[in-house]
């Protein structure tokens, strides 16, 4: 199974740079529900069936859960959303798509390097688990921080959350499968949550450009009271 | 020790939230009536407000560590609705932050909780190493610690007074408590690893609030603020109580039990002080619907009552005598090394300076034109309440170490 | 037994454009030209006179020639029998054979500069911008497979490993050969890079580079682009065959039917994807690069 469990989380890998090129949100969305798919996959591949056996019906439990709610239920919630409030796809994200790609490219050459350290007691039979959790993480805040549009960023949260799956998965029988099944119902009901907001700020502010949202914070502040106004913002 | 913490901390946490719970009952219909604009149902708001409760004690005494990330987690979710309980531009933006940087910080924190499980099975010290990073930077975005502050002036100035004082007083705390309890179960190789971190995140988060509090214009956010800089020193402190580091001289005045109980009547001081200040602002922000400092002077002729609480309140956070952070303040500048504690004490003479400038031009300023508009007499209940058990406490606190 | 390979190499060269030809024929619902189209073309060519500006030089007269000649050498170099054995000669090295391509397109630009047409010569701006731009895609799996099989020699590289490190390096060989395969799109000037069936002179790349030549000139431009794209897909294969037990006449079997196989894989792809704007291509050279680089950080990791 060695070799479907390098080749599951090398799709990491190419999902994350190709997400980070594209700024259309149904392709997009299309990714991470492909990567949701992917942690789904994760746990019965890294489970060793040569000397463990069939495993217990609480892996098949997380891995069918894992994969609907990261396969199928995100993606649906966000593409529900996406058709709800007439999102638009990112024209002019902060940081362009090619240079976005370059960027990730480098995170997942980074995280190569960081993980080197971590090398000597890593999780058997999963050694790239490490440095793609840690390059998929990365492309996640990269992309909630370099996109301007709310759905962006909630599906760059998504890709973040899937790194860190990718990494759980292998080490998953040490933290329990109740646990599991806690952090999936925590991220479910997050992006959920997410989603409520983007409803709120697409009425409050018609528009879901986060470049809006940028009322509060000091730096602004004081480009108030240079300009002679007197504070207060309410 | 932890185990100290957590017991002191689910009682801190359950007495400031019954006084926020009282405070939201004479709080909301006021703000209702004089803030135009939707707000969210008050059904919803004390669910939420319970729900938030539930998580905070879930998280203090979760037995395993995801469990207890899945709790801090619950906080966030279930205190971001509470945020925007005024449907405002301001309100939903601070939410949003609020929801993907917490989020975000959350989620580092929870591989950083997984890396720590792996190195506990193998017993690596790299690893372990590794997790306390992700671990601290995780929990120190909740903790409101800077450089992962960002979320916390926002969420802070942007919530009805008690959602605010919640926030400040109680969940800063639990996540603290957080990142106490992994920072003892770090093993002794990576011991000054994580001390070391923990001194950098404190010193940075208190140097940050400084500085942003000198060129302040927002009272709530003054105060949010305050909380970045009390969180650091609680930071500071715990590092020094987990390495027990000696100071330079050899000779220390402090053990680290003592420290130990230093951080203690510290966090208890911040988080009671905090509470009453927020429960303050949020009275003064109802009777001059504005946040800005220039807008609110004179309090000592227009609301002499508020007034007094404010500058009390204000000089408590900052360490004066009769507060026990002045105790713990103390303690930490004498049992530190002395390049911590020269730095240390220049950076709470600039925050000194600055919270006491503005605290006394909003008391003793000349009022400005518009005048405030009364408020019924119950809204300063559970402010004075707070304020005159803070005194007396602290009084007796001081006191006692006197004799000691 | 190597000259036979090389020769038999080298007739069934020109089968390739007319099995991705085929292939797109059946995609689109057509008959299509029969697989020898190009075996006609070449003999009607050859019979027809060659005439030449008065304009242009001798570049542009050897220029043809002088592409065929360094096709073949990179072909009698390449070991099409067995792993470690070498092709016609010994020394070969892996940058000599990439290096012999490289010259023949130089010449074909080089001729095509010659004409001072205008076409001719934006056709040679934009081969010369692809082949820079894949260069670094194609020395990066050379790297790669140089630390695979530490050696640079061609023979030793193609074949030089034994089948445990396909278990062993699955991914980066995986990642190291679609890179490749879209390196040699990009080579063999084949969509989404350029489409050589294209009648437009404004979007030719490589035709219009030789809209000037005809007769034997023209067949030996057309023969030599023949061979690349054949010798391409076998370094492909043989690149991902591992070490074998295999005879040598089974081996080139093999070679030559991956080659086949990647030439059909060539026009599953011309016939479901169409060709890119010229400004969009450098991504997915990029893209192809870091595939690439993945595959180096992989295997070293």
């Amino acid at each position: 199974m060695r070799e479907f469990s390098e080749i599951l989380l090398a799709s990491f890998l190419l999902t994350d740079i190709i997400l980070a090129g594209t700024g259309r949100l149904r392709q997009a969305i299309r990714l991470v529900a492909l990567q949701g798919w992917a942690v789904g996959l994760l746990p019965l591949v890294m489970w060793n069936w040569t000397e463990s056996g069939v495993p217990g019906i609480s892996v098949f439990a997380v891995a069918a859960v894992n994969a609907l709610i990261k396969g199928c239920a995100l993606p649906w919630l966000l593409s529900y959303t996406v058709r709800k409030v007439d999102a638009r796809p990112e024209l002019e994200p902060l940081v362009g798509f090619r240079a976005s790609r370059i960027v990730v490219f480098a995170f997942a050459v980074a995280s190569f390097a960081a993980a080197r350290p971590l090398g000597a007691s890593a999780i058997p039979g999963a050694e790239l688990a490490i440095p793609v959790a840690l390059a998929t993480m990365g492309t996640g805040l990269f992309l909630v921080c370099a996109r301007r549009k709310a759905v962006t960023q909630v599906l760059g949260f998504i890709v973040f959350e899937n790194g860190i799956a990718a990494f759980g998965s292998g080490i998953m029988m040490e933290i329990g499968i109740i646990v599991e099944l806690g952090i999936l119902l925590d991220v479910f009901v997050l992006v959920f949550l997410l989603g409520i907001a983007i409803f709120q700020i697409s009425r409050t502010f018609s528009s879901l450009d986060t470049d809006q949202l940028s009322t509060l914070g000091d730096v602004h502040l004081m480009h108030i009271r240079k300009s002679g106004e007197t504070g207060g913002r309410k | 020790m932890t185990d100290t913490l957590r017991y002191y901390l689910t009682g801190l946490t359950t007495v400031l939230f019954a006084v926020d719970l009282i405070q939201s009952f004479f709080y909301l219909p006021e703000a209702d009536r004089r803030e135009e604009g939707e707000h969210m149902r008050h059904s919803t708001y004390f669910a939420c407000l319970f729900a938030f409760f539930a998580a905070m004690l879930f998280a203090l005494n979760a037995r395993s560590l995801p469990m207890m990330w899945v709790a801090v987690e619950l906080t966030t979710l279930f205190s971001a609705p509470l945020i925007a309980y005024h449907r405002t531009r301001g309100s939903v933006e601070a939410m949003w932050k609020y929801l993907l940087i917490c989020s975000c910080g959350i989620g580092l924190a929870l591989f950083g909780t997984m890396l720590f499980m792996h190195a506990q099975t193998t017993g690596n010290v790299a690893w372990y190493k590794a997790g306390f990073a992700f671990i601290l930077a995780g929990y120190g975005t909740k903790t409101g610690l800077a450089p992962f502050h960002t979320w916390l002036p926002d969420a802070h100035s942007e919530a009805p007074a008690p959602v605010s004082a919640l926030l400040s007083g109680t969940l800063l705390n639990c996540s603290f408590f957080a990142i106490a309890r992994f920072r003892e179960l770090m093993p002794d190789e990576a011991s000054a690893f994580a001390t070391h971190s923990m001194l950098a995140l404190g010193i940075v988060s208190v140097l940050t609030a400084g500085v942003f509090m000198v060129r302040q214009t927002d009272f709530k956010r003054l105060l949010a603020y305050s909380s970045v800089e009390h969180m650091g020193l609680a930071t500071i402190l715990f590092a020094l109580v987990a390495a027990r580091i000696p100071s330079d001289e050899g000779e220390c005045l402090c053990d680290g039990g003592i420290l130990f109980i230093a951080l203690l009547a510290h966090m208890t001081f911040h988080s009671a002080t905090k509470t009453m200040l927020f429960l303050t602002a949020g009275n003064l922000l109802l009777a001059f619907k504005t946040r800005a400092i220039a807008a609110v002077q004179g309090l000592r002729e227009t609301m002499p009552g508020h007034s007094m609480l404010w500058v009390f309140g204000i000089l408590m956070i900052c360490g004066m005598p009769p507060s026990a952070i002045f105790l713990s303040e103390l303690a930490l500048v004498a049992s530190a090394p002395i390049w911590l504690s020269i730095t240390v004490l220049a950076l709470l003479f600039v925050v000194f300076a600055a919270m006491s400038r503005f605290a006394l031009s909003m008391a003793m300023g000349t009022p400005t034109a518009s005048r405030p508009e009364e408020l019924p007499l119950r809204l300063v209940v559970m402010p004075t309440i707070l304020c005159s058990a803070i005194a007396v406490i602290g009084a007796i606190a001081c006191i006692a170490t006197l004799f000691m | 037994m190597n000259i036979v390979a090389l020769i038999a190499a080298l007739v069934a060269a020109p089968l390739m454009p007319g099995i991705v030809n085929k292939v797109k024929a059946l995609f689109a619902g057509r008959r299509g030209p029969g697989l020898f189209r190009l075996y006609f073309d070449i003999a009607k060519l050859m019979r027809k006179s060659c005439p030449r500006s008065a304009t242009s030089t001798w570049i542009f007269d050897i220029a043809p020639a002088v592409g065929l000649a360094s096709t073949v050498v990179a072909a009698a170099i390449f070991p099409w029998t067995a792993s470690g054995d070498a092709g016609l000669f010994t020394t070969a090295s892996a940058i000599t054979f990439f290096y012999l391509m490289g010259l023949g397109r130089f010449f074909t630009v080089l001729g095509a500069l010659d004409t001072g047409s205008a076409f001719e010569g934006m056709g040679a701006s934009r081969e010369a911008f692809y082949s820079a731009l894949v260069e670094p895609v194609v020395f990066t799996i050379l790297g790669f497979l140089v630390l695979l099989t530490n050696t640079t020699s061609l023979s030793g590289m193609l074949g030089g490993y034994d089948a445990s490190a396909w278990s062993r390096h699955s991914i980066s060989l995986i990642f190291a050969a679609t890179a490749f395969f879209v390196a040699l799109l990009s080579e063999c000037c084949r969509v989404p890079f350029d489409d050589p069936e294209t009648h437009l002179e404004l979007t030719m790349i490589h035709e219009a580079m030789v809209l000037d030549n005809s007769g034997p000139d023209l067949a030996f431009i057309h023969y030599a682009a023949a061979l690349k794209f054949e010798l391409l897909a076998a370094f492909l294969v043989a690149a991902l065959l591992p070490e074998t037990a295999l005879g040598p006449a089974a081996r080139f079997g093999i070679v030559m039917a991956g080659a086949v196989a990647v030439a059909i894989a060539v026009g599953v792809v011309e016939s479901v994807i169409a060709r890119m704007r010229f400004l969009k291509t450098p991504q997915v050279i990029t893209g192809a690069f870091m595939l690439a680089a993945l595959s180096v950080i992989l295997y070293v990791m």
